[in-house]
């Protein structure tokens, strides 16, 4: 529209009637537009518009929400700039405006779905954290006892009864394992420490470390590329290559585990690779054997619950990475997953010691 | 042979502070089968905790214990608030307190031993990691440490 400083609106286009509902004939003067859009803003609004008759340049006023004749409200973004003195000498001016109203509301929508999955997360890790928590206590008390019965009863009773106690031992030392599981699953997310540039090959070696008696016990030979810095959480990365090498360890085939991992730069990630020589399995269980609690054998076959790679994924989906997985049974497994790289910045002030490659360029 | 008893020759008493019964029990058949002759007296909160040892009310003559295993989680009054009193007590404050308790967590053991208790153990969920943990707490304790004369 355009209006003059005493107040009165000198034209009005199609589009602001078609949206507003009100005619050049129904609001012939600011006042009369200002009370009938913006009611209660009224006030203020027409101070903004006054101010605007002193500039010399244009000005960007902002989103302003506007009442329509049919009661809807829109949002406005608007701006305004002076057109100079008209022949009778009053200042006028030119005020533009963009309809945002569906901009605004998908913000807002996102906003607020936004809120909705960050309660319904926390209630999540809540439920959890409290579910396995609490479940301990009364597990203590089936375990104890029951054990306290094997050891003081044991070969006292009939065969049968001493059957009956080892089955319900071992459910009860299952159902501990399944929650301390559940517990460290949960807890990816709530203690998580923040991110830091990070020696990925440091990392490695720490866990080849804790792993030192299987590794020896398998007689696996273990060798790695050089390796990045990153930006992660070191305690949980280091969860993830630890349960990647332990599972390639376990689940070898006949020959002695050879496990190699590498690292490449690709669409600005990181991604690393962890190749095994050992059973491999069918690619249809690709996406399950990260699922929590899912397992491709027996009990009897392999140990474990079936958390390891469930807490990979959720570790490295903390981190922004994705993490996957090609086999074939027979030929051994590689498990790729990608990681941020460390800031540039980082890196170069040395905060990082030792060969931190710093990705290249973008 | 003969299992070895206090200093005094009498069996080595024990308060112990815990409201869960099955673990009372435990820690009762886990101290039978130990080496040390013991005598356990049970306390199931904090308050009866401290009548016991000062022989208030209906522990009127209850005997001193030569140590002290405390739950920190209790009801009435939690067990973090009875070890401060204990210890800040003249009367009470030279009797070990050993900490049995699930929780692991850092402030826990920071402000347990703050308060002065003489040992923190965490409960383990395994019957036989219970039982290796009350005979260490025996062994330490009765065999190894001098306990301070009763007076």
């Amino acid at each position: 529209m355009i209006h003059a400083e005493n107040g009165e609106i000198l034209h009005l286009s199609d589009s602001w009637t078609e949206i507003t509902g009100y005619t050049a004939g129904e609001i012939p003067t600011i006042n009369a537009w200002t009370e009938k859009a913006y009611g209660q803003e009224m006030t203020f609004t027409r101070e903004v518009i006054n101010n605007l008759y002193g500039s010399q340049e244009k000005v960007k006023e902002g989103e302003f929400t506007i009442t329509t004749k049919s009661g809807q409200r829109v949002v406005w973004d608007f701006s305004s700039s002076p057109l100079g003195n008209l022949p009778d000498g009053r200042r006028a001016v030119i005020s533009m405006a963009m309809d945002v109203t569906a901009r605004k509301e998908a913000e807002t929508e996102l906003k607020r779905t936004l809120k909705d999955l960050e309660r319904s997360n926390e209630d999540l890790q809540q439920f959890a954290y409290v579910a396995s928590h609490d479940l301990q206590e009364p597990l203590r008390m089936v375990t104890s006892y029951l054990q306290l019965l094997q050891r003081r009863y044991g070969g006292q009773l009939d065969e049968d009864a001493d059957e009956f106690i080892d089955f319900a031992v071992d459910g009860a030392n299952r159902m501990k394992q399944l929650i301390q599981d559940l517990l460290a699953f949960s807890r990816v997310g709530t203690r998580g420490n923040p991110f830091e540039a990070v020696e990925s090959e440091v990392i490695v070696q720490h866990a080849l470390a804790n792993l030192q008696t299987s590794i020896e016990e398998a007689g696996a030979n273990i060798t790695y590329d050089t390796l990045p810095v990153i930006k992660g959480d070191g305690i949980q990365l280091g969860q993830v290559f630890q349960n990647l090498i332990s599972n390639a360890i376990k689940f070898r085939g006949d020959a002695p585990p050879q496990i190699f991992i590498a690292a490449e730069w690709r669409e600005g990630m990181w991604r690393f690779a962890v190749r095994d020589n050992g059973i491999g399995f069918d690619p249809q269980f690709s996406e399950r054997i990260f699922i929590i609690f899912q397992r491709l054998h027996t009990r009897a076959e392999y140990g474990g619950t079936g958390i390891g790679l469930a807490i990979c994924k959720k570790i490295i989906e903390r981190h922004g990475g994705r993490i996957w997985v090609e086999s074939q049974p027979g030929s051994g497994a590689v498990f790729y997953f990608t990681l941020p790289p460390a800031d540039e910045i980082e890196s170069g002030m040395g905060k990082v010691a030792g060969n931190g490659r710093i990705p290249p360029p973008q | 042979m003969s299992k070895p008893t206090s200093q005094a020759g009498n069996p080595i008493k024990i308060l112990l502070v815990e409201d869960n019964p099955g673990d009372v029990r435990l820690t009762k058949e886990v101290l039978k089968e130990g080496k040390v002759h013991n005598e356990m007296f049970v306390a199931q909160d904090g308050i009866e905790a401290l009548a016991f040892l000062r022989g208030e009310a209906e522990f009127g003559g209850a005997p001193r214990p030569d140590v002290i295993l405390l739950d920190l989680n209790l009801p009435r009054k939690d067990g973090r608030e009875v070890l401060a009193e204990i210890k800040t007590d003249p009367s009470l404050k030279s009797i070990p307190v050993v900490i049995l308790t699930t929780s692991s967590a850092d402030e826990d053991v920071l402000k347990t031993y703050e308060l002065h208790a003489n040992c923190y153990i965490t409960k383990p969920v395994d019957l036989e990691q219970f039982i290796t943990v009350v005979q260490s707490v025996e062994d330490f304790w009765f065999t190894i440490v001098k306990l301070p004369p009763t007076l």
